[in-house]
């Protein structure tokens, strides 16, 4: 389904240069998604897990881009500190590519859910809308 | 694909210290004293900005590898978490490098100059 690779994309992006107070301009491109996935899956009970995990991934967009926020406030302060020490921000980022590492396992593993879940054909249908899915969900939060 | 990976370039946590260097420059040259001091500090910005195109030009290749693996019906998950570990592995060392630029910078500054140069 095209949520997790929209999913890995925002979680990638780890730079969040205007932050955005929510993932507001992504709701439409969820909502679509979800569309989307009830349209193509004919099964009901499988299309109700597919929109399911795009609820998941949704909230993990969201929790990534707050981990995001979080982090560059910290690096900023720590930059503009004389004496911060160089461990200090070696303790940064090992504390946000452990948080960041959860996460990407926590996507692939809803990548993984997906596919297990939908059939191939759906899996190339929904993947058409993949990239407006992702321009839409990364610029919602997490800008270069 | 490509403007894909342009939104996977800043996957590294790095954004502040690279925003913050981005200024430095022109902060540099309004804050410091024309003279070698000053010479060296811009050198050391501009190493820390090659290093961080190195870093990206890097980044972008595997990570349109791995989204290309992810968008993949069929990928296998050795191939997926290789990928992942190399990025990691090409991260961990950019993020090294650029602390290591960052102290260059400061060796060559003294509180004050600094202080102005990146106030909060």
């Amino acid at each position: 389904m095209r949520a997790v690779p929209l999913l890995l994309a925002a979680l990638l992006a780890a730079c969040s240069h205007e932050p955005k107070p929510t993932l507001a301009p992504a709701e439409g491109a969820l909502d679509e998604l979800r569309a989307a996935v009830v349209r193509e899956v004919k099964d009901p009970q499988r299309a109700r897990a597919a929109v399911a995990l795009v609820d998941e991934m949704e909230k993990l967009v969201a929790a990534t881009h707050a981990g995001i926020r979080a982090h560059n406030d910290k690096l900023k302060a720590l930059n503009a500190n004389y004496d911060a020490t160089a461990e200090e921000f070696r303790a940064a980022f090992r504390d946000f590519n452990a948080a960041r590492d959860r996460r990407e396992d926590q996507t692939l593993e809803l990548n993984r859910r997906a596919k297990a879940l939908l059939t191939a054909g759906e899996w190339r249908e929904l993947a058409k809308l993949r990239e407006e899915a992702i321009r839409k969900a990364v610029a919602a939060g997490s800008e270069l | 694909m490509a403007l894909l990976a342009l939104y996977l370039l800043g996957g590294s946590g790095t954004f502040a210290l690279v925003a913050d260097l981005d200024h430095a420059k022109a902060a540099i040259k309004a804050q410091v004293a024309e003279g070698p001091r000053r010479e060296q500090m811009l050198a050391v910005v501009e190493q820390a900005e090659h290093t961080t195109k190195q870093a990206l030009e890097k980044r972008k290749k595997t990570a349109q590898e791995l989204l290309g693996l992810v968008h993949a019906y069929d990928a296998a998950p050795g191939d997926v978490q290789a990928l992942l570990r190399r990025l990691r592995a090409e991260t961990s060392a950019y993020q090294e490098q650029l602390v290591r630029d960052r102290f260059e910078l400061k060796a060559k500054m003294s509180r004050e100059e600094w202080t102005k140069v990146f106030k909060l």
